[in-house]
């Protein structure tokens, strides 16, 4: 279900370019966490959501001062298409899942979701970056993401 | 996302101050039994704490993130 980083390795990216993957991966993880929210009654997955709704939409409001003191409209691409038309089946598949199995589907995704994500800022988006302060908040949000993935495992290991 | 320095040793009745430079919200919280909590902290904001007592904490936002303090 998480995004293929790798048939992306070779691509270039503008600076509006990289700014709009960076958006719309956290607005998928946003929109994953309000499924989340709605089905799961596990208290730590519920945690877990509302953390990763909190934590994206701040990254989100980071990358949207940075882009207006840049002067920079994010521009849709490839990339930011591909991850969208990713998630769309995953919306897709975790809205069907059943309450007992939805609690795993969700949490599994985030791990996988989190990795391919810190791949892509690590080795796409770092990279192709050329504005220094865009490359300095992907730097910076590298913590976050990394955070995320460790706090997803602990929640996986408990969720059978 | 880390308590920098995620180990503290201090001496009893000593005044820690948490100063959240992170651009996501925290807070610092008791691990073992809840016993103190701070405020939820926005960026730049800060909390403080005299300690008498050695603890474990974390942040129950991002509960990976966790540090020690050791009262000498």
């Amino acid at each position: 279900m998480a995004f293929d980083f790798y048939s992306f390795s070779q691509t270039t990216l503008s600076d509006p370019e990289v700014a709009a993957v960076a958006v719309t991966a956290n607005q998928i993880d946003i929109k994953y966490a309000e499924i989340a929210k709605k089905k799961s009654k596990n208290a730590e997955i519920l945690n877990f959501a509302e953390t990763m709704a909190k934590d994206h939409n701040a990254v989100i409001g980071q990358a949207s001062d940075l882009v207006k003191k840049l002067k920079v409209t994010p521009k849709d691409n490839a990339v930011s298409q591909k991850l969208n038309s990713d998630a769309e089946q995953t919306i897709k598949v975790l809205n069907a899942k059943s309450v007992n199995e939805f609690d795993k589907a969700y949490i599994d995704n985030e791990v996988a979701y989190h990795k391919a994500v810190i791949d892509a800022v690590k080795n796409l988006l770092i990279p192709e970056a050329e504005n220094l302060e865009l490359k300095d908040l992907l730097s910076n949000i590298l913590p976050a993401l990394e955070a995320h993935l460790q706090h997803a495992e602990m929640v996986q290991k408990k969720i059978k | 996302m880390k308590f920098n320095p995620a180990e503290l040793t201090l001496k009893k009745g000593d005044t820690v101050t948490w100063i959240n430079n992170d651009f996501t919200d925290h807070d610092i919280t008791e691990e073992k039994s809840k016993a103190w909590k701070s405020p939820v902290l926005n960026q730049g904001k800060r909390y403080s704490r005299v300690i008498n007592f050695s603890a474990d904490y974390l942040c129950s936002i991002h509960v990976v993130m966790k540090g020690k303090l050791k009262v000498k």
